[in-house]
């Protein structure tokens, strides 16, 4: 009949023209189509940044290309939400890209499976890699069993971020008008007391990720005050609840919370909200990563720092102690089954040149160098001072384990269980460190 | 059916509800598209874009490659859609006209197909793609996208094949007729909502289809689900673009069903069993 | 013509599963040690450390309540628009909305909708005087914030289906009823719902499975929390395979999910069939 005639007529067009583009578009799998004629090779490059700000990294790429016409290079900017996941399932079939980038907690792990390529010559090849211009912390992130398996990218840190309006209503000033920031646990804590006064929140932490407690709310000032989750000797056992430093900072937040000065939410509070609040002059004080500024800036450009806002070194447990941070960061590691081993490590050890990283780290990261932080854009921008301050006395909060993600999340679930539902520290953080070390490390 | 008022009233009612229900976050997420990264970022929520702009769509095209991949989503879409329901329609007659030994054996087959959650299957269905070297291109994933369809397609279609009064297609073998033609002309028309359900079914399926577009494309040729998700940055949600983005993705299917659902009214008018 | 769809299920069915029994049984967690031989331990390990029981239990809530809501509304949607022809076809289109956009766009709207300080929902129940409340950050309501999402995502399915069901009612049964006297309400009891039982039937089952299976909401919204409140078994496997890279675990877990939905399906089949109905 006539419809039937008419909906198989147009299935069987559809079927034909989608086949046909289908197959038109299919050409993407990586091969060495050359047209030069000579054995060019083609290697991929596989980079967690968004598009957004992926351009420093393919300026660095097109003047490698110049520089080797043997050599192209397919950039492919996956998203970042499950980048792990596309890229083990790669490796796992044998496939994945030449080069890319890895999140520091992966690199024990995929070093073990075999995904990572051995660096330890191009690392120790001084004409190729400047090891000794590198932060020491960061190349220890990426050696496994004494060999180098990744190259650091960028790393971060994390400060005080303070709001001037409400530290001059509340009338926290020095002699010359200017914020009188808390410099240990005992001012920040007397200092929002007196913000829950004024009808704003005094501080905000932010829980919204495995990895929030570790890297962001407990870590920085649990490095302050020298504590550990994982022991940092060959045995990396659990440790948070022997730990005087790692209990101080966690009954820190604890008492926060309890004190009333923490926004609604605290359970799931994301760098959004709490920018929001900060801009909205509705929080004091909170601790953040040098990617907050931008994020400031979209959502209120006449929120400005200097004049609005300030940073500030990380408090630290007792006047006198040095201030630090956590911090984490990325790395470059190579394919082990790469079919163009030798083009790959020749494109590793120019990216990681200490002027190529320093381009790339403008978008909200520092470079992985000892003194990049001195040089421009960073040098003349005062916004930089406290991150130069908390670098040296930077670190992982948990030390390099091929389970980091898996000892993150248990910590992250322990601590919000002291600091937001008000039990016990030390019956949480012994909770803790007996599951992590029965059924997570060495497993 | 003839319907009192009042039942009608409470209809009404009903659907003015359901409308609610179903379009409120739709609307949130367009008039949130519509508004700057500073209305955003406010502490209270707004129910009009003070002044509407286009620049989160803009960002959103500049920033992903929204685009084009909602052209390869669609391709994809169709193409599997259209495998499915022919694929299906003719298994589900053949298994609903020929009871052979082991009918109930293959539809609990079919149903078994789905017990196992996409995470158990994406790391074994991706290395036989490996070896079939399907990996990496668009075709492959709607190969994978077959297989992991067509089984419930035939399952719903069985079910509605089944329904059918034996009357239809015994009439049309009385006269003479050949079993694909009792299928094309007798079968099919009948069934076309149910054939309608199936392809809607498909469609949607991969449309929304995420993990596995994510693990079997690059990046050169992904579906919209990746735009999507490549818009969220490491410290920035980038909530504007997202919502545009949301948008564009929410209207090339509702455009088509809009169209389809004409279609389907003016074939069931025009069938006989009404 | 069955034997193609029958061999691409076949394969699909037994294909993964083989795998997911294989590497449950090895070591697989990206370590120097991965294919050894292992024997049960991750399922003895899953049963001392892997809290199935809650898991469980988080999953069947979530699944049974998307069921009963979505087909509720769902049919409701479907029944009303069935008599109203012309508007119908718009009704319906505006209605499948929900189900159209993909769960990557789903959890990101409704992120911003549960929002404690700045959300649609706490800004409309403060400015009707109602109690605000941190949805998606109490464990008591994170599962139930959930479920709405997934409700209002999921009921177009229904009514879909339950709709393609109402037209395949033949007209002459409802002229039938309504020759018998029978009113409106009554002909939805004993006319409409009786028919719809294949239909019904069949999306129940379907969707059961495929509720079970979704985590998407689980991951992006509430990344299995608050204190696991919204951990259920796909998420669970999902976030031992690739979160934390545990593939043994992931796969036991597949595999005691496989074998405990297997086992309900089969004593629901055996069940219905003793009661001499069902369609399949």
């Amino acid at each position: 009949m006539q419809y039937t005639l008419r909906r198989g007529s147009v299935a069987v067009a559809m079927l034909a023209a989608g086949s046909l583009a289908l197959a038109a578009c299919s050409g993407g799998s990586g091969g060495s189509e050359s047209s030069t004629g000579s054995a060019t090779v083609t290697l991929t490059y596989m980079t967690s940044s968004p598009e957004a700000t992926i351009g420093a990294e393919k300026d660095v790429i097109a003047t490698f290309e110049q520089a080797n016409p043997t050599i192209k290079i397919n950039v492919d900017a996956g998203p970042l939400s499950n980048y792990d996941t596309q890229l083990v399932t790669a490796f796992k079939g044998g496939n994945g890209p030449d080069i890319f980038w890895v999140n520091h907690p992966n690199v024990q792990a995929w070093a073990n499976a075999g995904y990572l390529a051995d660096l330890t010559a191009l690392a120790n090849d001084s004409s190729q890699f400047q090891k000794d211009k590198f932060i020491p912390g960061l190349l220890q992130i990426g050696t496994v069993g004494g060999k180098q398996y990744t190259l650091p990218v960028n790393t971060d840190a994390r400060v005080f971020w303070y709001n001037t309006a409400l530290f001059k209503k509340v009338g926290l000033v020095d002699s010359s008008g200017n914020p009188k920031v808390p410099t240990t646990w005992a001012e920040m804590q007397a200092d929002a007391a007196l913000f829950k006064k004024a009808g704003v929140y005094g501080f905000a932490y932010r829980s919204d990720s495995d990895y929030a407690m570790a890297y962001e709310a407990v870590g920085p000032f649990m490095k302050t005050a020298g504590g550990e989750i994982l022991s940092s000797d060959a045995t990396a056992q659990a440790i948070a609840s022997q730990s005087a430093g790692t209990v101080a900072a966690v009954t820190l937040l604890q008492d926060l919370v309890k004190a009333g000065v923490t926004p609604p939410g605290e359970s799931k509070m994301n760098e959004t909200t709490m920018n929001k609040l900060f801009a909205s002059d509705e929080l004091a004080m909170m601790l953040g990563g040098p990617w907050e500024r931008p994020s400031l800036e979209q959502i209120a450009p006449d929120f400005k720092f200097g004049t609005d806002y300030g940073v500030a070194d990380v408090p630290v447990q007792q006047a006198g102690d040095k201030t630090a941070s956590t911090s984490g960061g990325w790395q470059l590691g190579v394919n082990a089954k790469s079919a163009n081993p030798a083009a790959a490590e020749k494109f590793a050890a120019f990216f990681e040149t200490p002027e190529n990283l320093q381009k790339l780290a403008v978008a909200g990261s520092f470079p992985p160098t000892i003194d990049g932080l001195s040089q421009a854009p960073f040098s003349s921008d005062p916004f930089y001072i406290p991150f130069m301050d908390v670098l040296p006395n930077s670190g992982l909060p948990i030390p390099p384990v091929a389970q980091m993600a898996q000892v993150s999340a248990a910590f992250e679930k322990y601590a919000m269980a002291a600091i937001n539902d008000g039990k016990s520290v030390s019956d949480q953080l012994s909770a803790f460190d007996n599951e992590v070390n029965s059924s997570v490390l060495g497993q | 059916m003839k319907k009192s008022a009042f039942v009608r009233g409470v209809e009404t009612a009903l659907v003015g509800v359901l409308l609610l229900f179903a379009l409120v976050p739709i609307y949130w997420m367009a008039t949130s598209a519509l508004k700057s990264d500073v209305e955003l970022g406010r502490l209270d929520p707004s129910w009009f874009p003070e002044s509407a702009t286009l620049d989160q769509f803009r960002a959103a095209i500049g920033q992903s490659r929204i685009l084009s991949y909602l052209l390869y989503s669609g391709l994809l879409a169709a193409g599997t859609a259209v495998v499915v329901v022919i694929l299906g329609s003719l298994a589900a007659y053949a298994v609903t006209q020929w009871t052979f030994p082991g009918v109930g054996g293959f539809l609990g087959v079919t149903l078994f197909t789905q017990l196992l959650p996409q995470s158990a299957v994406l790391v074994p269905l991706y290395l036989a793609w490996k070896t079939l070297g399907l990996t990496g291109t668009l075709p492959g994933l709607g190969v994978a996208y077959v297989f992991l369809f067509l089984p419930v397609g035939v399952w719903m279609l069985v079910g509605f094949f089944q329904s059918l009064p034996k009357e239809l297609t015994e009439a049309g073998l009385i006269d003479g007729a050949g079993r694909l033609r009792i299928l094309f002309s007798i079968v099919l028309p009948v069934v076309r909502p149910a054939l309608g359900a199936v392809a809607v079914y498909t469609v949607i399926s991969c449309w929304g289809e995420f993990l596995f577009a994510l693990v079997f494309l690059r990046s050169d040729h992904a579906t919209s689900t990746v735009a999507l998700a490549s818009l969220v940055g490491e410290h920035n949600p980038n909530i504007g673009p997202l919502m545009a983005a949301a948008t564009l993705v929410t209207l090339p299917p509702l455009i088509v069903f809009f169209l389809m659902q004409r279609q389907f009214i003016a074939g069931l008018t025009g069938g006989s069993s009404k | 013509m069955a034997a193609v769809p029958a061999a691409i299920a076949l394969a699909m069915v037994v294909y993964p599963l083989a795998f997911n029994i294989w590497q449950s049984l090895h070591v697989e967690r990206l370590s120097k040690n991965d294919g050894q031989f292992a024997g049960l331990q991750s399922y003895s390990q899953l049963l001392q450390f892997g809290g199935l029981l809650d898991t469980f239990r988080t999953t069947l809530l979530w699944t049974v309540g998307c069921l009963v809501l979505q087909s509720l509304i769902g049919f409701i949607a479907a029944v009303v628009l069935d008599g109203m022809s012309r508007a119908a076809s718009i009704i319906r289109a505006l209605l499948l909305v929900p189900w159209v956009m993909p769960g990557v766009a789903v959890s990101a709207v409704w992120s911003t909708i549960y929002d404690p300080i700045s959300g649609l929902l706490n800004s409309v129940l403060g400015s009707l005087h109602l109690p605000t409340h941190d949805w998606l950050g109490d464990p008591k309501t994170a599962l139930a914030s959930l479920v709405l999402v997934n409700v209002w995502k999921g009921f177009p399915f229904w009514m879909l289906m339950l709709a393609a069901g109402l037209k395949s009612i033949p007209q002459e049964v409802h002229e039938a009823a309504a020759l018998d006297g029978a009113g409106y309400l009554k002909r939805v009891r004993f006319v409409i719902v009786p028919m719809l039982r294949p239909v019904w039937v069949l999306t129940t089952l379907l969707a059961f499975i495929w509720t079970f299976n979704y985590f998407d909401l689980a991951y992006v919204m509430t990344n299995g929390g608050p204190n696991g409140a919204t951990t259920i078994l796909a998420f669970d496997i999902y976030q031992s395979s690739f979160v934390f890279n545990r593939f043994d675990q992931g796969s036991a877990l597949s595999v005691l999910t496989f074998l405990t939905m297997s086992i309900a399906i089969a004593v629901y089949f055996r069940a219905s069939r003793r009661l001499g109905g069902g369609a399949s």
